[in-house]
């Protein structure tokens, strides 16, 4: 939707290959961390997405289904002994049906209703895991939660651990690209521009709301799941509201059914605040993010895929207005060399 | 029987508090149609406006009383300047989000300048309890519930009595006839959130002497109040007066016979029930 669009099989093979090396090139284990983390936040950019973005249902609930994914395995794994590879589906699967609680009222819900009950829902989930304290272990949160392991090889180094959550990233966003050029993904966004002219179209709404919401808070419980394990202990208060904000932020700033939009929203937003260093910290971190939805939805509302839409089109009828086919034409042996669609906005 | 009695009275004063807070939104909803997730704020922000005033200059518990409330209807009037005003008429989604993103602003400022401790204001009154009929009614309490209730009926009168509170009821039927008789949209907008902001910074000075004063105080009073607001119906004031009492007593009723800890539940359950059975809430239609 950006325009960025990777024509050849030998683009995508490269920007696999790039992203697979990555941490072998840097070598600083904060930064290997940090890509770590871009990862995780990228899936779960990108599949609450699926749910605003595509669907138009908003949601202020993924950081609790992202909980609920990182609890199960980590119970699964710590009590029960259950290996990461049984307990990462096990998890994926706990939080799409604990969803499906979420996603039968907002077959009834628009709008700010649906939000509200998200957030209440959000709450819940924080009091029962803080609260439960026989299953959650309460406030102490559940520590010591064992590495995953292939035969005697234990995934433990950060190189390691990148590879297995890029592995999601690109799983992810290839299921993603699938979905948007699907039937599914044009009913999808049938029903976010219009429910009723979608409904009239013979879009079976409910059905989609249910699996909108059933395979967005899959992806965002499997994610929980590697990031219990990678993090080692979990408790009640990393899974506040503040994440579901957080990701949220991440998928407006990138344009809602955007997916290099949400890519790009999910990395920047997750770097700029270490790299700035007087905002690294929680609180002026929160603060920014807050200004920045803020300021979005007053200023930017399609994003920054909309601000580079905007860009182009106004570029190109500049173009028309001065007839300047000399200019256009270099432009468009330029953008071919790139692999870059031309006109595709 | 008594301790029954016990938590139903300690019950309607946190009752009382949530329906300043409540009212003010519902106001807010009703008239403006905007959904306010920043709301909480204000009441934690008059939490510290009085921790400021009282604790840290020293001023008499009263003035720490008029001035923060002043503070809240400032800082409410920004907000409506900046962020509510261009937001008017557009989708709710927008309304939603802007606020969460101001909500999320306001607290963590919060944290930032006054820390994660949380912060007591000394108790204007001294600590002296009345025994009626074997239920303790601290002073205390007994002041901070009828300061609630003044405030509140300040306020229904204002909403049902006067010039402006008509012209509020008139933009809550109808925002575009409301315009066509000659009411000034922008000035109900400013004295409607002005006067929730400065409803719910009084609670949040009220609370204070109670309880404490710290920065995630806000956001889950803020969602207590969604959810009385709902229970109450959107936009019906006297809905949400009711609701909000039989939150509190509930709230206390659980947290005494059930546990402290599962009594946060109450308020979200029930508001989830109610959006689903009952959408326009326990009393019926919308009434503004």
């Amino acid at each position: 939707m950006l325009g960025i669009r990777i024509r050849s099989g030998w683009g995508w093979f490269l920007v696999l290959v790039g992203g697979a090396l990555l941490p072998f090139v840097i070598q600083d284990p904060y930064l290997q961390h940090l890509l770590i983390l871009c990862c995780f936040y990228v899936v779960l950019t990108l599949s609450l997405n699926l749910l605003v973005g595509f669907a138009g249902q908003i949601s202020f609930a993924h950081g609790a289904f992202f909980g609920i994914g990182a609890y199960a395995s980590a119970i699964l794994a710590t009590r029960l002994g259950i290996s990461f590879w049984l307990g990462l589906p096990a998890a994926g699967i706990i939080t799409m049906l604990i969803s499906l609680l979420i996603a039968i009222p907002s077959l009834r819900l628009r709008g700010p209703y649906l939000a509200i009950a998200t957030i209440g829902f959000q709450e819940i989930v924080v009091v029962v895991l803080s609260q439960w304290v026989s299953v959650t272990r309460g406030p102490m949160g559940i520590t010591n939660i064992p590495k995953p392991q292939i035969g005697s090889f234990i995934v433990r180094s950060l190189p390691h651990w990148y590879l297995l959550s890029f592995v999601l990233v690109v799983l992810t966003v290839m299921a993603m690209m699938r979905i948007s050029k699907s039937r599914l993904g044009l009913e999808l966004m049938a029903l976010r521009e219009d429910e009723i002219a979608a409904r009239a179209m013979g879009v079976n709404t409910v059905k989609l709301k249910i699996i909108a919401f059933a395979s967005s808070s899959l992806i965002a419980g499997l994610t929980g799941s590697i990031y219990a394990h990678y993090i080692n202990s979990i408790d009640p208060y990393s899974f506040l509201i503040g994440v579901s904000a957080t990701v949220l932020v991440m998928v407006l700033a990138g344009g809602v059914g955007s997916i290099i939009g949400s890519i790009i929203g999910a990395l920047t937003l997750t770097l700029l605040p270490e790299f700035l260093r007087e905002i690294s910290s929680a609180g002026p971190r929160m603060i920014l993010f807050g200004a920045t939805l803020t300021f979005i939805i007053l200023f930017l509302p399609e994003g920054i895929a909309g601000v580079v839409r905007q860009f182009k089109e106004r570029r190109r009828r500049k173009a028309e207005i001065w007839g300047a086919d000399a200019d256009a034409m270099r432009r468009d042996t330029a953008s071919h060399r790139l692999g870059k669609g031309s006109e595709d906005a | 029987m008594q301790i029954l009695f016990q938590q139903i009275v300690n019950g309607i004063v946190n009752g009382g508090i949530y329906a300043l807070i409540a009212v003010g939104l519902t106001m807010i909803f009703g008239i403006l149609n905007i959904v306010n997730f920043a709301h909480g704020e204000m009441y934690m922000l008059g939490g510290y406006f009085a921790y400021v005033f009282a604790v840290l200059l020293g001023l008499p518990f009263g003035v720490a009383f008029i001035l923060s409330i002043l503070g809240g209807v400032v800082i409410g009037l920004l907000a409506e300047r900046i962020i509510f005003r261009p937001l008017q008429g557009k989708a709710h989604m927008n309304s939603v989000i802007a606020t969460m993103g101001l909500s999320l602003v306001l607290a963590n400022s919060a944290l930032m300048i006054f820390s994660p401790t949380p912060q007591h204001i000394p108790a204007p009154v001294p600590n002296v309890s009345l025994e009626i009929l074997g239920i303790n009614f601290s002073l205390l309490r007994l002041i901070v519930l009828c300061v609630a209730l003044a405030l509140i009926l300040l306020l229904t009168l204002y909403v049902n009595r006067t010039w402006t509170g008509m012209a509020m009821r008139a933009v809550a039927q109808d925002l575009t006839v409301a315009r066509l008789m000659g009411i000034q949209i922008t000035h109900i907008s400013m004295k409607t959130i002005g006067i929730g902001s400065a409803l719910a910074a009084a609670a949040g000075v009220l609370i204070g002497p109670l309880l404490v004063v710290e920065p995630h105080m806000g956001s889950v009073a803020g969602l207590k109040a969604f959810a009385v607001v709902i229970m109450g119906g959107m936009g019906n004031i006297p809905g949400a007066i009711f609701a909000a009492l039989t939150l509190g007593i509930a709230e206390s009723l659980a947290a005494g016979f059930v546990g402290t800890g599962f009594k946060e539940l109450i308020a979200f359950t029930i508001m989830i029930l109610i959006l689903l059975f009952r959408p326009t809430g326990l009393w019926g239609r919308k009434a503004m």
